[in-house]
C-alpha cells in the first residue's frame, strides 16, 4: 500500500515548504499537522482542563506556527516547537483566567461530557486538574507527549534537575491521590 | 528503610521509567526492585497510571470543528479525513440535535396550545351579541342589522365595545316589547321542513366550556424499569405516585404528534470522585421529578383499532441532569377516544459529578390509558 507523498518527508523539510507556493505550503502544513495535532491538543486540553480554551489554544497554536513558518525560519524540532508556541499562548489563557475566575463557576472547568471515557483515566484527569500548573504541565509534556526530561526542560525554560524534581512530584502527587482507586483499577 | 532512602529509590525508579537512568544505576535499581515489595508496588501503580494516559484518546483527538477552523482561517481545504472525525462527532451532534428539536417541539407546543385556548376564549363577536340582546325587558328582534353595520370592535378591546354598544341600545335595533308566549307557541313558529343542520344543538354543553382544542391528547401511564447500575440503597420515600408518567400530546397530523410529559421516579447513581484529596465512592437511588417534551409517531394501523407507535423525550431530572427517553409500543384503541398504550421504554440519565459525568440506564415496560379531546 503506497503511503501519502509527503509521509516520508523529515519534519524539517516540511517546516520549509511552509514559505513556499499555496498548494506546496499547503500539502506541508497537512501533513506535520496530521503528524503532530493529536499531541498538541493532548497538551492543551490535558494542561488547561478545559476543553473549548484548549480548542481555542490549539487553534491559535497551528495559526501562529503557520505564520511564523511563512518567515522562511529553520526548524529541527517541530513538535518542540509546536509545543512552546501552545505552552506560551496556555500560559496567557491561563493568566487571563486568574484575572476572572473569581466570576466564573468552578464547573465551568470541567471537560465534556464523556461517557463511554474509562472511569480511572477521568480520575487521572481529575487529579491532574488538582495540580499546580509547573507540576501539570511536566506530567502532560512526559507522560502524554513522551518527551525526554532534557527536551521538557527546553520547552519550559527550566534547568534540568528542576524538570526532574517537578516530574518526580507531579507523579507522586497523582499516585498519592489516586492510591485508593489504582488496585481496584490495575486488577480490571 | 529511612525516608530520605525511600525517597532516593523512587526517584531512581522514575528516571528509570522514564528512560532517563544509567546502566550501573539501573543494576541496583534492579536490586532494590528485587527486595523491595513496596518499591514494586509504586512501579506498579506508575505502570497503571501511564497505561491509563496512553489510552486516553480523547485527549489525542483534535475536534473536527478546530481542524476545519485551522484549515480555513488559513485558506486551506479542509483535510478529508477530518470527516471521519466530523461523522464522530456528528453523533454527539446529533444528541443534541434531538435536544434541541425537542424544545423547539415543545414551545412550538406550547405556543400552539396557547393560542388555541386563546381562542377558543375570545369569541368577540358572539360575545357582544349575547350582552346586547340582554336588556332589563323581553325584547323580539325583528330585524337584526347586517354584520358589517354592528358597533364592533377590534378583539382586544371587547370590553369597551359591549359597553358602547350597550348604552345607544335602541339605535341599532328596531325592537318592540313582546308579551312572553308559551314555548310551545313558539315551537309551533318554527318551519319544520328546515334541513336540521341550521338547528344547533350543541350549544350550552358544559365540556364546551373547557379549553381542550381538537388534537390533544392527555395520557397516563406506568412504567417498571431496571437500572443498569443496580439500585444498592432504597429511595428516601416511597409516594403512591412514583413511576406513574402524566402527559399531553398535542397532534400536528394523522402520525406526529408532540407535548410534554413529567413524573417522579427513582434514579439509581453510582458515581465516583476525589474530595479532599480522598477518592470517593456514592451509591444512591434519589426519588425525583422529572419533565421532557416529547416527540410521538404513530404508525398505520397493525391490526383493526391497534396502531404501533414510537415515542422519544428530552428534558432533565430536578437536581440530577439531563434525561432521554425512548418507548416502543402498541396502542389499542377499543372506543373514540380512549385508547390503552402498552410498549416497551428505555431511559437514560446524565449526570455529572466534579469534573466528570455519570450516567444511569433503565429498560423494562410501560403501559396506560390515554384520552383525546
Amino acid at each position: 500500500m503506497s503511503g501519502h507523498p509527503t509521509d516520508n518527508i523529515p519534519d524539517a523539510e516540511l517546516f520549509s515548504r511552509l514559505a513556499g507556493p499555496k498548494d506546496t505550503a499547503e500539502a506541508a502544513f497537512a501533513e506535520l499537522y496530521a503528524r503532530y495535532g493529536g499531541r498538541v491538543f493532548a497538551y492543551c486540553l490535558r494542561f488547561l482542563g478545559h476543553r473549548d480554551e484548549a480548542q481555542d489554544v490549539y487553534q491559535e497554536t497551528f495559526i501562529r506556527f503557520f505564520e511564523s513558518a511563512r518567515q522562511s525560519r529553520e526548524m529541527t524540532n517541530v513538535p518542540g516547537y509546536l509545543l512552546k508556541i501552545a505552552r506560551n499562548l496556555c500560559l496567557n489563557c491561563r493568566r487571563n483566567k486568574k484575572q476572572t475566575v473569581e466570576f466564573e463557576d468552578y464547573q465551568s472547568r470541567v471537560p465534556p461530557p464523556s461517557v463511554e471515557k474509562n472511569e480511572f483515566l477521568e480520575l487521572i484527569t481529575t487529579a491532574l486538574d488538582m495540580l499546580p500548573d509547573e507540576y501539570r504541565e511536566v506530567f502532560v509534556l512526559r507522560e502524554y507527549e513522551g518527551l525526554s526530561y532534557a527536551e521538557i526542560a527546553e520547552i519550559v525554560d527550566a534547568s534540568l534537575s528542576s524538570v526532574k524534581v517537578r516530574i518526580f512530584r507531579a507523579k507522586q502527587k497523582i499516585r498519592d491521590i489516586l492510591a485508593p482507586y489504582i488496585e481496584e483499577f490495575s486488577e480490571k | 528503610m529511612s525516608n530520605h532512602q525511600e525517597y532516593m529509590d523512587s526517584k531512581m525508579l522514575h528516571a528509570f521509567m522514564d528512560g532517563e537512568l544509567g546502566g550501573p544505576q539501573e543494576e541496583a535499581l534492579f536490586h532494590k526492585l528485587s527486595a523491595d515489595p513496596a518499591l514494586r508496588s509504586e512501579m506498579q501503580d506508575h505502570l497503571a497510571i501511564r497505561k491509563a494516559v496512553q489510552h486516553d484518546i480523547e485527549a489525542f483527538t483534535p475536534p473536527a470543528s478546530a481542524t476545519a477552523a485551522i484549515f480555513t482561517s488559513l485558506g486551506f481545504t479542509i483535510p478529508s479525513n477530518t470527516a471521519t472525525a466530523a461523522g464522530a462527532g456528528s453523533s454527539f451532534l446529533r444528541g443534541l440535535w434531538i435536544g434541541s428539536a425537542a424544545s423547539v417541539l415543545a414551545v412550538a407546543t406550547a405556543i400552539i396550545l396557547f393560542f388555541q385556548f386563546s381562542t377558543t376564549g375570545d369569541a368577540p363577536a358572539e360575545i357582544i351579541e349575547r350582552v346586547v340582546r340582554t336588556p332589563a325587558d323581553p325584547v323580539f328582534i325583528e330585524q337584526p342589522a347586517p354584520l358589517a353595520d354592528l358597533p364592533t370592535a377590534p378583539a382586544r378591546h371587547a370590553s369597551a365595545a359591549v359597553t358602547e354598544a350597550a348604552t345607544p341600545f335602541d339605535a341599532e335595533f328596531t325592537v318592540r316589547a313582546v308579551t312572553p308566549r308559551d314555548i310551545t307557541l313558539l315551537a309551533s313558529a318554527i318551519d319544520e321542513t328546515a334541513p336540521p343542520a341550521q338547528v344547533r344543538t350543541d350549544q350550552v354543553r358544559f365540556y364546551d366550556l373547557l379549553p381542550a382544542p381538537d388534537g390533544v391528547t392527555l395520557y397516563a401511564r406506568n412504567v417498571a424499569l431496571r437500572s443498569d447500575p443496580a439500585p444498592t440503597v432504597v429511595s428516601q420515600s416511597e409516594p403512591w405516585f412514583r413511576n406513574v408518567n402524566l402527559g399531553v400530546l398535542y397532534a400536528i397530523d394523522e402520525h406526529h404528534a408532540i407535548g410534554f410529559e413529567g413524573g417522579r421516579e427513582p434514579f439509581s447513581q453510582n458515581f465516583h470522585g476525589i474530595e479532599h484529596g480522598v477518592g470517593v465512592r456514592y451509591e444512591q437511588n434519589p426519588l425525583a421529578y422529572w419533565a421532557t417534551a416529547v416527540y410521538q409517531f404513530s404508525g398505520d394501523p397493525l391490526l383493526p383499532h391497534v396502531h404501533p407507535f414510537f415515542q422519544i423525550q428530552a428534558g432533565g431530572a430536578l437536581e440530577l441532569g439531563a434525561l432521554g427517553r425512548a418507548t416502543l409500543g402498541l396502542e389499542f384503541r377499543p372506543f373514540d377516544r380512549i385508547a390503552v398504550l402498552v410498549g416497551a421504554e428505555g431511559s437514560l440519565l446524565l449526570y455529572r459529578f466534579q469534573t466528570n459525568w455519570f450516567s444511569s440506564n433503565k429498560l423494562g415496560m410501560t403501559y396506560g390509558l390515554s384520552y383525546e379531546f
